[in-house]
């Protein structure tokens, strides 16, 4: 089997991609090139992809680039509260003295990391769950159906929020309510899709082959459904940082002194009209990384999911 | 007919969905290396019948009466049973040649691991993929190919290949040539016949196609309406005797004219 292994994540890769039949791994030093002019033709992609990378570094090296990295935690410097953009403080300080810029930096590694693993975690739930159902069918998958459409009845910001209240305000506690919303998503979008690939003649031939039905799920249908639940997620990405940050936004998520961009906009909210900065910089980074994640998912749609494009 | 253990062998099959029944098969056995024709309309019953073979009917069905294989009771058999047969001793050669190949896999992925699968030991996958290839002429080369990258003919040749390298006893072709054009389904045809020599492999040729079967089968049995209505040698086509039979005659032009050489 190990001879075989390497194969398949190379094939499954392979397998997205509309690669042409005459192109062959010989031609690979001009991948880079062949990338560069696709996302060159992609404007909307390139900058997504731009933005997302710039996060990830930032992200990493936040205690590298960031003036102040205690700003992020417990330092505070009441005399210094509340300076305007500029000098030290390229976005100002907020009411406890603390660096913006700095703030903005790790609130990073909070409002987009947890939203990454709020998102994987969901899939982790929600993939195995309607591969199953949409493997085997019959009244399981009407059960299991049923199940997700009394999830999917609640709107998942209001579920989110019931759940977070009921858990008590935390980072830990709101990530789990989006997580409890957002799962029965994938559960019915990956059913649709392994329902649809079951009816497959190359399912039908691997059945025939001896193949065990869990293995023929695993390895004939989810890689040829999974396409538009990686885009979907994608596009995903830029609501959940939103509704992560209006659960802190509303108290309900990261407590101070976290630096999640959403508390940090509720923190400058009554300041709009003094300091303005103290609100409008976290708020633009929720809008900016929103955004790059929902181009890159437009993108990842074009190249994955090309028929997901009619339905949008 | 006349062997004495028949390789396949179905006994009063019947196959009911809701209430309805839409096989009722009284005898239809296939001998070692013999070739088999069915043929019927479409709707006739013969893709429910391949179905039931290797116990892959809708959960819906009923399945009453005998199918023996080798000595094996395959009707209500256990799932273990079944898989261990599946491939391995009875290939299923579809008609959709390329759509049958699962699209996110090489196609020498997938045949080494339907080999993998059936624990054929590692030195000896290669030797008995290099045979299968030889055997239905089909280059290395197109192993590294996904099947988008195939021709229907080439996917057909992987698909008959893995059947080869498998050893299997039993080829059950459901309409593996229809969807081929004209001199590639000569080609697969051609390649069925070189396999009963040299490999020794039974074929159940499940067909519409009345001139491809007659030029191939060692027996016809003529399906309607889920039994069997006429069954003979090749010669059943010159003197065909049921209306089904006839029409299925006159349907194709060249039949009629020059049925003791078809093609």
């Amino acid at each position: 089997m190990s001879g075989s292994e390497g194969a398949v994540g190379d094939s499954d890769v392979r397998g997205g991609s509309p690669a042409p039949g005459g192109e062959r791994a010989s031609d690979a030093g001009s991948a880079l090139g062949r990338t560069i002019g696709y996302l060159a033709r992609r404007p909307g992609l390139a900058f997504g992809l731009g933005i997302v990378i710039v996060l990830a570094v930032g992200a990493v090296l936040a205690s590298l680039l960031a003036p102040f990295p205690g700003d992020a935690g417990n330092d505070t410097n009441l005399l210094g509260a509340l300076l305007p953009p500029g000098g030290a403080h390229p976005l100002g300080t907020d009411l406890a003295g603390r660096d913006v810029w700095s703030r903005i930096l790790f609130g990073i590694r909070i409002s987009v990391g947890v939203s990454v693993v709020v998102i994987v975690a969901s899939l982790l739930v929600g993939v195995p769950i309607g591969l199953f159902a949409g493997a085997v069918g019959g009244k399981l998958d009407d059960l299991l159906m049923r199940i997700v459409d009394v999830f999917l009845a609640f709107p998942s910001l209001l579920l989110a929020l019931a759940i977070a209240a009921t858990l008590g305000p935390s980072l830990e506690h709101a990530a789990i309510a989006i997580v409890v919303s957002w799962w029965p998503w994938y559960a019915r979008l990956m059913r649709g899709e392994a329902a649809a690939i079951r009816g497959r003649a190359y399912v039908e031939a691997a059945l025939l082959l001896g193949i065990p039905r869990w293995r023929v799920a695993l390895r004939h249908i989810l890689p040829n459904s999974i396409g538009p639940i990686i885009v979907q997620a994608s596009l995903d990405l830029g609501g959940v940082i939103l509704t992560f940050a209006a659960l802190s936004f509303l108290g309900l998520g990261a407590q101070d002194p976290t630096p999640e961009w959403g508390l940090m906009v509720e923190q400058g909210r009554t300041l709009t009209s003094t300091q303005p900065w103290v609100a409008i910089f976290p708020g633009a980074a929720i809008m900016v990384a929103a955004l790059a994640f929902t181009l890159l998912g437009e993108g990842l749609r074009e190249r994955l999911d090309p028929k997901g494009l009619a339905r949008s | 007919m006349t062997d004495d253990a028949p390789l396949l062998s179905l006994r009063d099959l019947v196959i009911e969905i809701r209430g309805r029944r839409l096989v009722d098969v009284a005898e239809l056995s296939v001998a070692r290396g013999q070739i088999v024709g069915l043929v019927g309309e479409s709707g006739a019953g013969k893709s429910l019948l391949l179905s039931s073979i290797l116990g892959l009917l809708p959960a819906d069905a009923t399945v009453r009466g005998s199918i023996t294989f080798d000595g094996l009771e395959l009707r209500g058999a256990p799932d273990r049973l079944l898989r261990s047969v599946r491939g391995h001793r009875i290939a299923v050669v579809l008609q959709a040649a390329r759509a049958a190949l699962t699209p996110t896999l090489r196609s020498g992925t997938w045949i080494e691991r339907a080999l993998v699968l059936h624990h054929v030991p590692a030195p000896e996958r290669r030797t008995r993929i290099a045979h299968a290839l030889d055997a239905v002429r089909l280059d290395p080369a197109l192993l590294r190919r996904y099947p988008h990258q195939l021709s229907g003919g080439e996917a057909q040749r992987v698909a008959i290949a893995l059947a080869v390298a498998l050893r299997a006893q039993l080829i059950l072709a459901d309409e593996a040539t229809s969807a081929l054009d004209v001199t590639v389904q000569a080609e697969v045809a051609e390649l069925f016949r070189e396999l009963r020599q040299t490999e020794g492999t039974a074929v159940l040729l499940v067909s519409h196609d009345l001139a491809l079967v007659a030029g191939l089968a060692d027996r016809i049995d003529i399906i309607a309406d889920g039994s069997i209505v006429e069954r003979g040698g090749p010669g059943v086509l010159t003197n065909p005797q049921h209306r089904v039979t006839r029409e299925l005659v006159t349907a194709n032009p060249t039949l009629g004219r020059d049925a003791e050489t078809p093609r």
